[in-house]
């Protein structure tokens, strides 16, 4: 059940992020409170971190990987991808409209015979009833990643390490868990390779505080 | 496998995005771009005096503009099968070469969409085809599999592009965090800061992707669930072009194996050019060690097989017409395609598609460029004819003897085809500049990932 105060969309059930700023959340850092990122070389090490943090108990995480590791979901707390929910009723509709459409014309609208076949031939409707649907599945299978993913036109993104899409994992924790020292020593023990302060604050007034070689950073709490 | 790191990966396959082109490129990129303009002068020459430009005649209606748009339907056709079917199969060797053959898909695919419109005649009210009524207040007749044709391609083509650049995003992102920001070039007084406008033009690209493990949970679901829908799409699409011929009484088209025998059919000549492009571009972008010879010699293996799916068609073709006893049905095959005045174009489909592809049973065949180029070339020459084969040969001679007549290319015809296959080289030249021919992210995630379970 949504959080009361959230805004969820009817179909996916997804939260809108309207409300989600400051509410402590399993994947997102919230509001403005730094946390501290610990950039691995490895993917092992990495997982080994987060399962590491997940057992300590820690909540408000975020991670960044160059490509889907299988099987860190469950580790971080996050639940199955319900898209599928979207592109199905989406899908169902588009076969509805489509078979009504040929209906309404070929039958109601304007009938005309042909070749004495009868007026609701709706054997012959089968193919574009599912070409329609199955497109519009699609449409919506895109427009419903990029709404899930928070995907828009961005020229000025920025990661806490650059990176993160290319060879490095990441893996970042609130300040809202730990004291910030505390945390610097934890991702040192689990093989970081570089840790650093994240904060959208700091990062306005300092765009070089990041990982060495890193851009300015910014608020990621809707990553 | 074990030299490889995530670095490596990137390097190797941005590297032609980030290293000024070759000479071979701009050889090959204005050769395809001047070739282009024989379609543009085709086309221009159609719509001035009408589509007396080109050799259909009153018995061949549907001359060259139908088989090169089926000819393209099945380029893209193949470039599906690797991009969503192995997918849905989970054959985790397709991502060598899955995004070569989604471009493939993508830009076959729109050269095969211009021909139905320009077959029409009247390309300016083409928009009748859509569920809207025209002039005479008439809706398209959804009875008929012209008309589906037109929601086949619709959503295959609107599927492909999307499930496309879906897969491109996560590359996109890499690409938009390696961009030099600093790279510029003086020209006299004036700097042009290029490097910062490539990294603005990949970041609005990728769309601000950050690579997170939500971002990743949800691209994955979503990128499955585009192969799972443009699996039955591709299918239905190519169906649907082979029951609109088969559904007619033309002998030589009035045959239920249709379907099958186009599906098979298209598979076989979109991996044949799959071959075609991958071969010389593995070596001329230096990615032998992503495009390896294993992926050769696994395309040539299902090429091998749909291929054979398609020789066996062409034999049953001559066994139904046979115990059809239908005289027209004997008539085309036995006399028309075997001895007629196009049986060339009948034997060379036969040399190209099933003799020459005898050669893929020797595995050291299979595993040796140039013999896989070959074999790739021929088949896309005889796929080519397959179609002219079925379209203006059974049209040429059908059940009257007074409406036999035969067909001719025009000199617009030539500039059309021509300019058709310079479209899709352009097209795709263009592509391997600005965007990495392997899925890097798949890529990664294929060589370097150890599955992890939770406890």
């Amino acid at each position: 059940m949504p959080e009361p105060g959230t805004i969820v969309c009817p179909i996916t059930g997804i939260d809108l992020g309207v409300a989600a700023l400051g509410r402590p959340d399993a994947t997102a850092p919230a509001g403005d409170a730094p946390f501290v990122a610990g950039s691995f070389a490895d993917e092992a090490s990495f997982v080994a971190a987060a399962k590491a943090a997940r057992a300590a108990g820690r909540k408000n995480l975020q991670s960044w990987m160059p490509y889907p590791v299988h099987g860190l979901d469950p580790i971080l707390g996050l639940e199955r991808s319900l898209i599928g929910r979207a592109v199905f009723s989406v899908a169902v509709i588009g076969f509805v409209l489509c078979f009504a459409m040929q209906f309404h014309l070929m039958v109601e609208d304007w009938p005309i015979i042909y070749s004495g076949k009868p007026y609701a031939t709706w054997q012959l409707w089968i193919v574009p009833t599912l070409e329609f649907g199955l497109l519009l599945g699609a449409i919506v299978n895109l427009l419903a990643a990029f709404h899930t993913c928070r995907l828009v036109p961005d020229p000025f993104v920025v990661l806490p390490d650059p990176r993160t899409t290319d060879d490095r994992f990441c893996l970042a924790i609130s300040t809202l868990e730990a004291p910030q020292a505390d945390l610097e020593a934890w991702f040192k023990a689990q093989g970081a390779s570089e840790v650093a302060v994240f904060s959208a604050t700091k990062a306005k007034a300092d765009p070089e505080f990041l990982i060495p070689g890193g851009a300015p950073a910014k608020d990621t709490s809707h990553a | 496998m074990s030299s490889f790191t995530a670095q490596k990966i990137t390097d190797d396959l941005t590297a032609p995005i980030f290293r000024r082109p070759s000479l071979a490129w701009w050889a090959g990129f204005l050769t395809s771009f001047g070739l282009m303009h024989a379609l543009v002068i085709a086309v221009a020459a159609y719509v001035w005096g009408g589509y007396g430009a080109f050799g259909v005649n009153s018995t061949v209606g549907w001359g060259n503009d139908i088989v090169t748009y089926i000819y393209w339907i099945g380029i893209a056709v193949a470039g599906t099968l690797v991009s969503s079917v192995l997918l849905v199969f989970r054959q985790k060797w397709r991502t060598g070469v899955n995004r070569a053959t989604e471009a493939m898909t993508v830009f076959a695919i729109n050269i095969a969409g211009l021909f139905p419109l320009i077959h029409t005649g009247r390309p300016w009210v083409d928009f009748w085809l859509m569920p809207y009524p025209n002039d005479l207040a008439l809706y398209p007749q959804f009875k008929s599999p012209i008309v589906w044709d037109v929601f086949a391609i619709t959503g295959y083509a609107t599927t492909s592009v999307l499930f496309f650049y879906l897969g491109l995003l996560p590359d996109f992102a890499t690409i938009r965090d390696k961009c030099n920001v600093n790279a510029a070039l003086r020209l006299g007084p004036v700097t042009i800061p290029y490097g910062k406008i490539q990294r603005m033009v990949y970041a609005g690209l990728s769309l601000g992707w950050k690579g997170t493990a939500a971002n990743w949970r949800h691209y994955e679901r979503a990128y499955t669930q585009f192969a799972w829908v443009a699996t039955p799409l591709v299918i239905g699409m190519h169906s649907t072009i082979a029951t609109l011929l088969a559904v007619s009484l033309v002998p030589g088209w009035h045959a239920s194996c249709f379907p099958p025998y186009f599906v098979s059919g298209a598979i076989f000549g979109g991996l044949a050019m799959a071959l075609l492009l991958l071969v010389p571009l593995r070596s001329a972008l230096k990615l032998q060690e992503y495009i390896t010879i294993n992926h050769i010699d696994g395309l040539a293996k299902v090429m091998l097989g749909v291929g054979m799916i398609v020789s066996y068609i062409y034999v049953m073709e001559f066994y139904t017409a046979w115990y059809s006893e239908s005289p027209f049905e004997i008539g085309q095959f036995f006399d028309y395609r075997m001895h007629g005045g196009h049986a060339w174009s009948f034997w060379l489909m036969i040399f190209c598609n099933v003799v020459c592809l005898q050669l893929f049973w020797v595995p050291k065949f299979r595993r040796n460029l140039w013999t896989v180029f070959f074999v790739a070339f021929m088949a896309n020459i005889g796929m080519w004819f397959e179609r002219f084969n079925i379209v203006v040969m059974s049209l040429e001679h059908d059940h009257l003897p007074v409406n036999w007549n035969h067909y001719a290319f025009t000199g617009f015809d030539y500039l059309l085809l021509a300019g058709s296959f310079g479209l899709f080289f352009t097209q795709f030249l263009v592509f391997i500049r600005v965007a990495p021919i392997v899925a890097i992210a798949e890529v990664k995630q294929t060589l370097l990932h150890k599955p992890t379970h939770h406890a």
